[in-house]
């Protein structure tokens, strides 16, 4: 990016010290003020849709399993739903099922390990510790039904591949009661807390204008009160089967959309008991079927929106062209009306607001062009400082001075 | 909204430049010549409420250089599907990312991997390809990845 | 370079500074290495501490395949770290490519393209995708019993 007299362009990326991919952004500043962001990926891009031309339909969701880490349920599922409409089948109830549980446990512990991360973001390192804590049981129920932490290789066109073994359900449901006390508890320590509220509150705006102009999707566009997901628009799964709601929040601030996710939380809990008390029984899949000519669109509500596959067969056993659009696509491009005008110290939370597959904090601070900005005293400092703690402290109706007592 | 609703709709408004295929109910295929793109687009944003840019798919056919946009509408499960054609060997097809910036990553990622030109696509430089990349276009049917690898000097298997 | 002295190797082993760098993989092993650090697992009891810097650092975590546009930060990182210093290679695909190994823009595994910088580079390998946070925490003990 180019700078402008007067414009400091800060690179964060491509490695940094927490814990999540490389990607490097370009955010230009004035004085402390981000005025444009710029983003690379060329760092993580391996070209999976091209890989994906030279896999059969049997091996495809398990190479899609390995897109994101996180979301390996969502993708290997959503393609699933893209075959299914291309070949304008139903399948099995209990696959039905079984694909609702392993997914919303998925939630479950996507979004506890981005309330930690969030946490973190924000120097509140208790809260890291704590949702991760917890996040910890949630992958051991994963693991009990399918046999692995997250990779659970289970869904194929038509069903799903083996059956999850329901001796385990009472211990899950055990599980789920705790997670549950501790989800309650954290919504309530985020709900309550003063020093979070003059944090996030008003941070990272998304308009719901805004949401409809970069096609924003997930929690990130319902924290902004855009009534949007794939769940109950299309319900795929048993979704259209179970008795959930949508939440939305009105503000499409940094704290809704921590709001927005620990209700979800509360939300997917109830669905995994529906689904564990009501489990049908009867086939898994429908076994090898034959891939016609032609097209098909399937979507996916991922923990992080919506997600979308287009798949195009020529009628042989390997897709002529899989298309993957994964919610972060999307979302991250929506920094660019999220960011601006923003200190860039909100601007880490703001970024990892709408939980990219990958998020940052300043590492590298390059710093090109010319600089008109008058160079600040320690004094001057100090005073911006006192300032910035006067205005948060009168909009929480709190004295000036904290007597320490 | 119906898909098949909507092809009627669509068929009456623009007669032979739009052909519709309703696959489903909630899947809605539109085939358009480049420049009928605009207008289309226009009247979807007018007289479907939710309507949002969802991504594209760009794929080398026999025909050309295919650009599929694909329009899911919120609280529906329809999904419009806008399919765009431009001819090789030089594809150019008109910037979306004028009327919506949602477009924008999108039309920069395809003309990386496929080399269609988005004409008056605000910032079109590369998004996935790393800036020493060389020339050559990934998605097309011509590429081989021994052949690239042998090109730019790198043993076929590592 | 300082040369890698017993005492500094000694010093090495009882509290080993690592260095997580993602290249390009699927987030999962990054996932897995960072839940090392919480309270199931909790390295930091044994010393082994999540730093912000290679600069800082005795051992590189590295996890993926390395992408084209990673290759040159990756060993720039390396060199930065001062000696003694090694790396573990965390998952299929950084021991092996695993399931990226026919991709146009990887260039390659982690280990050869330490290997065009460093010839002595030290290394050990974790397979497993992702590997369980368990077997993370023995690879860096093993490794930091064969320096």
């Amino acid at each position: 990016m180019k700078a402008p007299s007067s414009r400091r362009v800060v690179q964060i990326g491509p490695f940094h010290p927490l814990l999540e991919e490389p990607v490097g952004f370009a955010l230009a500043v004035e004085g402390e003020t981000v005025v444009d962001v710029d983003a690379r990926m060329d760092y993580i891009h391996k070209g999976i849709e091209i890989l994906a031309q030279q896999r059969t339909y049997d091996m495809l969701p398990i190479l899609l399993e390995r897109i994101c880490g996180i979301c390996s349920v969502t993708h290997s599922v959503c393609f699933c739903n893209a075959a299914e409409d291309l070949l304008g089948i139903d399948i099995p109830p209990r696959a039905n099922y079984i694909r609702t549980i392993i997914g919303e446990l998925e939630r479950v512990h996507s979004h506890l390990l981005w309330v930690g991360l969030a946490g973190h973001f924000i120097g509140y390192n208790t809260v890291f510790m704590w949702a991760w804590k917890y996040r910890e049981p949630v992958c051991d129920v994963f693991e009990m039904l399918t046999g692995h932490r997250q990779n659970s290789a289970l869904p194929m066109v038509g069903g799903v591949r083996r059956d999850i073994p329901e001796k385990y359900f009472p211990e899950a449901q055990k599980t789920l009661d705790m997670v549950e006390g501790k989800v309650k508890m954290l919504t309530d320590a985020v709900l309550d807390d003063p020093v979070l509220k003059a944090r996030l509150k008003g941070v990272g705006v998304l308009t719901p204008q805004e949401v409809m102009d970069w096609g924003v999707v997930g929690p990130t566009a319902r924290a902004s009160g855009v009534d949007t997901d794939v769940r109950r628009d299309e319900p795929y799964a048993a979704y259209g089967e179970l008795d959930w709601d949508v939440c939305l929040t009105e503000n499409g601030d940094v704290f809704d959309k921590a709001v927005v996710r620990l209700l979800e939380l509360q939300e997917s809990i109830k669905i995994l008991r529906q689904c564990f008390d009501n489990m049908p029984k009867g086939d898994l899949n429908l076994g090898m079927l034959h891939m016609p000519r032609g097209e098909g669109i399937g979507r996916y509500e991922a923990p992080r929106g919506e997600d979308i596959h287009y798949l195009r067969s020529n009628g042989t056993n390997m897709p002529e062209r899989l298309k993957v659009r994964a919610p972060s696509y999307t979302n991250v491009a929506s920094f660019k009306a999220s960011c601006l005008g923003e200190k860039i110290s909100d601007v880490t939370i703001t970024l990892a607001a709408c939980d990219p597959c990958y998020s940052c904090t300043e590492r590298t601070a390059v710093v090109r062009g010319t600089d008109d900005q008058p160079e600040r005293t320690f004094g001057d400092l100090v005073r911006l400082s006192q300032a910035e703690t006067r205005r948060v402290a009168d909009e929480m109706g709190r004295p000036h001075d904290l007597q320490l007592t | 909204m119906d898909a098949e609703v909507l092809s009627r709709q669509l068929t009456e408004t623009f007669g032979d430049d739009a052909s519709c295929v309703a696959r489903s109910v909630k899947r809605l295929y539109v085939a358009l010549k480049p420049d009928g793109l605009y207008p289309v687009f226009d009247w979807l944003q007018e007289n479907v409420p939710g309507l949002r840019f969802g991504t594209s798919t760009a794929m080398d056919l026999r025909e050309g250089v295919g650009v599929w946009h694909h329009l899911p509408v919120n609280k529906t499960p329809l999904v419009i599907t806008l399919k765009v054609v431009a001819p090789k060997p030089d594809p150019r097809i008109p910037s979306l990312a004028v009327k919506v910036p949602a477009a924008a990553w999108i039309e920069r990622e395809m003309t990386d991997l496929v080399g269609v030109v988005f004409d008056g696509h605000p910032e079109p430089h590369r998004l996935v390809k790393a800036e020493a990349f060389p020339d050559t276009f990934p998605l097309r049917r011509d590429f081989d990845v021994a052949k690239f690898k042998e090109e730019i000097g790198e043993s076929p298997e590592f | 370079m300082a040369a890698s002295t017993p005492f500094l190797v000694r010093a090495l082993k009882k509290s080993p500074w690592v260095f997580h760098v993602g290249t390009s993989g699927c987030n999962n092993c990054d996932i897995e290495i960072a839940d090392c650090l919480t309270p199931r697992f909790d390295v930091e009891r044994f010393g082994i501490k999540l730093v912000g810097s290679p600069r800082h650092a005795d051992v590189m975590l590295i996890s993926g395949p390395v992408s084209r546009a990673c290759k040159e930060p990756l060993q720039q990182a390396w060199l930065e770290m001062p000696e003694p210093r090694a790396a573990v290679m965390v998952g299929s695909c950084a021991c092996s490519m695993g399931a990226y190994r026919d991709a146009y823009s990887v260039a390659g595994p982690p280990d050869k393209v330490l290997k065009e910088v460093d010839p002595d580079a030290k290394y050990i390998y974790v397979p497993g995708c992702p590997p369980k946070p368990e077997t993370i925490v023995m690879g860096v003990v093993k490794l930091l019993g064969a320096l």
